[in-house]
């Protein structure tokens, strides 16, 4: 006999759930076992209500297994694959090949759409099964090659199909759209603002951290959104991964190739940015991998978020630990945080005076500062123009997002052939020791980072921030030695330098 | 032990009636001796609050000043008596002069010839820039600096004369222990190394209220010249060019913008009469000649002139030099170079600190 299978999720794992059926004798009663969840359970009155809306009308008592028993099984997902088994067992239904069946039901047998559809099109095309699916997640399962799945509208439709009564439709593989997502903001729509759209283009380029720091409506906001346009679009094995993720949680697909862009509000918990909870879900920070998380108002976050943020942005991904096992999530992410100068946000304004008191202004600086800022490449403050100065800058929009695109492609062409082999992919992963052997300086510039190094005291993590950044601006003027122009530029990106005018 | 350090320890704990009792003892209405057995009687005679005889009674039976004695040898801390040979002269312009000064530090003695430094804390960048390019003026020009150690201007001048290798005094409101503001603290140690921490409030006292004020009259006694650099109206900083002016000091003051309210007070005094500190260079020049240290030690000026800079650089620095505070696209308006080669040049500018970023996004270029 072929089983009937549903999924539940594990991070972003589908784990197959066979479902048994069993009716006998006596008074109607439905009961489910192998630890379902509250959804799983409420299920019952979902499945009853379908079935009988095609005609199967539930007698005796129905006893539902989900196996393997120790795996806790949660979600509306299910529903298909339990009226499935009992039709096996009571409407004359067969399944003639091993297949999974996803898909909440509505009481008038309609299938509504679920989250894990991608998940399960991965392990049915891992174990050679047929998929059938919600109509609604048809897009999505379209993206994965390779997968035998089909579109159930309703389960009228799907019982039809499996008495060999009609066919339904199958899902064709549609490659994702290679051109560039449309860039929105666009570089060219972001008035002046060089210096940070230059900023921008080599965190980009080296994926490389930012933090930006400027007064209210100086558009950091604006500058992290058009971020997301300058990134290369999504590889293949890159969109799988976003696509699984996004899958996972329900979020729907927009744009295909485009990178995420997650903003963060500051009142997140540790859990919500990171992953967790009972349910097990991925948090901002694995929804945002292979793309952009913007921390706006960065100060504000409490401690133990920024502190649970720093192991994932090492690794590039998050072990989620609880008693019923731990998952990984991915958690690549190119991390952008913004902040005003001070808590009245008008230090260094040429016009705006600052409100703050010398002890705010301490407390808010030293929060400001900490490990977290460790992990960050790039600083950079933005001025907020003035009005005569917008003006004056009327009719000079700049380059194109789709030039600097291209720029920084070019540099991560680059950077992926350097480092091919030794398993990095760009130049802010490059690992202490290989930064010492391979990024070499001409004495000339050498002895002019020592003179810079005296003035704004860097220690050695701070340094090899520069070397890095160096070598990124070096790869993005196809220059294979690094300048002196590019050491310069690279160290007036350091704290100290970025945010002299900040000190108190 | 020292009899004479002891009470006068014990007086200077007193604030204002131990002023009282020390004048009694320096014409003799009464002996040392006397004092130390606390007659109520003769103290009332001296005019000597009840609540004040209560807290000397106090204070000797717990034996105070010889508490406050170990935890100098302890804490390194001199204690110079208004009659030590190394009390500064100066401090006797005052009509109040401390009777003690906690002394912790390196330097033994104040030059005659200082500079003083005042201004807010809260300060622009402009004005902490001015403060720490003064700071870095008298190092070179081996005139000793003074200053309150407070945060924004006061820092800023300490810093600029710690950093070239200058002599410089920090009078605190607070015990000589108690470095405030906290953020400040490393800088107080660099200060014990190049000039000394000074107070005239006992070991371990709070920064109170009415502390900064009489701390403000001592910054004022020690100067000679005293530059307010950044000040609003109602400041500390006017409050010591106010004693400035009354003891006879020179009076400078760093002009502002009249639209920032941290400007006016340093405008107010110029308006009354004080000195405009126009020229950092001219001034030290007249002021060295006048201390018969002449040195040649010009910091800024010839690091500019040595550096040799490039056409580009050349052009960029002219913008910043006619206005600061200019970001990188208005300097594009005015050259005919990309944004991205100003950027380039800019950093490297910066790098050689030729110029230097004076507010978020916006550079300025070092005179």
């Amino acid at each position: 006999m072929n089983s009937v299978s549903g999924i539940t999720l594990r991070g972003v794992k589908a784990v197959p759930v066979e479902v048994e059926v069993e009716i006998t004798g006596g008074l109607f009663n439905i009961s489910v076992v192998g630890l379902p969840d509250a959804a799983v359970r409420e299920a019952r009155e979902r499945v009853r209500a379908a079935l009988r809306s095609v005609g199967i009308t539930l007698r005796g008592r129905v006893a539902i297994n989900l196996a393997p028993a120790d795996v806790p099984k949660e979600g509306a997902l299910l529903d298909l694959a339990i009226a499935v088994a009992i039709a096996c067992v009571q409407g004359g239904v067969k399944v003639r090949k091993t297949s999974l069946f996803i898909g909440e039901l509505a009481l008038d047998g309609r299938l509504r759409k679920v989250r894990g559809a991608v998940p399960a099109a991965f392990l049915a095309r891992e174990k050679g099964w047929d998929i059938y699916l919600p109509e609604e997640n048809a897009e999505e399962v379209s993206l994965v090659e390779g997968v035998s799945a089909w579109r159930v509208k309703s389960l009228g439709d799907l019982f039809a199909h499996l008495r060999g009564e009609t066919e339904l439709a199958r899902v064709g593989y549609c490659e994702a759209d290679f051109t560039p997502p449309q860039a929105d903001p666009d570089f060219s729509d972001i008035k002046g603002q060089s210096a940070a759209k230059r900023a921008l283009e080599i965190a980009a380029a080296g994926h490389h951290n930012l933090l930006l720091v400027g007064s209210p409506g100086s558009g950091k906001t604006l500058l992290a959104r058009a971020l997301k346009g300058i990134l290369p679009p999504l590889s293949d094995p890159e969109l799988m991964e976003v696509l699984l993720l996004r899958s996972t949680v329900g979020n729907s697909i927009s744009s295909v190739r485009e990178r995420p862009f997650r903003s963060v509000h500051h009142t997140a918990s540790a859990v919500a940015l990171c992953g967790g909870g009972t349910t097990l879900r991925p948090g901002e920070i694995s929804l945002a991998s292979r793309g952009v998380l913007f921390l706006d108002e960065f100060p504000e976050f409490t401690r133990d978020v920024l502190e649970a943020l720093r192991q994932p942005l090492e690794d590039g991904q998050i072990t989620v630990s609880r008693a019923s096992g731990s998952v990984v999530y991915p958690a690549k992410v190119l991390m952008v945080a913004a902040c005003n100068p001070c808590p009245c946000g008008f230090a260094g304004d040429p016009v705006e005076h600052c409100t703050c008191s010398p002890s705010a202004l301490e407390r808010y600086r030293r929060r400001l500062s900490g490990p977290i800022l460790d992990r960050i490449d790039l600083h950079i403050s933005i001025p907020r123009l003035m009005p005569e100065e917008l003006v004056s800058l009327e009719g000079k929009c700049g380059e194109s997002s789709a030039e600097v695109a291209e720029r920084v492609r070019a540099a991560r062409d680059i950077q992926v052939k350097r480092w091919s082999g030794y398993g990095i992919g760009s130049n802010s992963e490059i690992p202490e020791k290989l930064l010492r052997r391979k990024i070499v300086l001409t004495p000339e510039v050498k002895s002019f980072l020592l003179r810079a190094l005296n003035r704004v005291r860097l220690s050695g993590r701070g340094l090899s921030r520069v070397l890095k950044v160096s070598r990124t601006i070096a790869d993005l003027a196809a220059s294979e030695e690094i300048k002196l122009e590019h050491v310069a530029e690279a160290l007036s990106y350091r704290e100290g330098e970025a945010l002299s005018w900040m000190k108190i | 032990m020292d009899e004479n350090l002891k009470t006068l320890l014990l007086l200077n704990s007193l604030e204002g009636q131990g002023r009282k009792l020390w004048f009694a003892l320096k014409r003799g209405l009464m002996s040392q001796d006397e004092f130390w057995k606390c007659s109520a009687k003769l103290f009332t005679e001296l005019g000597i609050t009840e609540r004040t005889i209560v807290a000397i009674k106090k204070k000797i039976d717990m034996r105070w000043a010889e508490t406050e004695m170990e935890k100098c040898l302890k804490l390194d801390i001199r204690a110079v008596g208004i009659e030590d040979e190394d009390y500064p002269a100066k401090l006797k312009d005052l009509k109040d002069p401390p009777l003690i000064l906690y002394w912790q530090g390196n330097k033994k003695r104040i030059p005659h010839k200082c500079i003083g430094v005042v201004g807010t804390r809260r300060a622009s960048t402009y004005g902490r820039r001015t403060a720490l390019r003064i700071g870095e003026y008298c190092a070179s020009a081996g005139i000793t600096l003074i200053s309150g150690g407070a945060s924004g201007i006061d820092g800023n001048a300490h810093q600029g004369a710690c950093i070239s290798g200058g002599k410089t005094f920090a009078v605190f409101g607070t015990g000589v222990d108690v470095y405030f503001p906290q953020s400040n603290a490393n800088l107080f140690r660099e200060i014990k190394d190049c000039g000394a921490l000074i107070s005239e409030f006992p070991i371990g006292s709070q920064g109170e209220q009415w502390h900064f004020p009489r701390r403000n009259r001592i910054v004022a006694a020690l100067s000679s010249k005293l530059i307010v650099v950044e000040a609003p109206l109602k400041s500390g900083a006017m409050i010591t060019a106010g004693f400035a002016a009354e003891l006879g000091r020179e009076v400078w003051a760093v002009p502002g913008r009249i639209d920032e309210e941290s400007a006016h007070g340093g405008n107010k005094l110029i308006f009354d009469g004080a000195y405009p500190l126009i020229d950092l260079k001219d001034f030290f020049e007249t002021n060295t000649r006048e201390s018969a240290v002449f040195s040649n030690d010009d910091p800024k000026a010839d690091q500019v002139s040595d550096i040799d800079l490039s056409h580009e650089e050349e052009e960029i620095l002219k913008v910043l030099r006619f206005g600061g505070g200019q970001t990188v696209d208005n300097i594009a308006l005015e050259v005919k170079m990309s944004a991205a080669d100003i950027l380039k040049i800019i950093a490297i500018l910066s790098a050689k600190g030729i110029i230097y970023s004076s507010g978020s996004g916006r550079y300025s270029a070092n005179v």
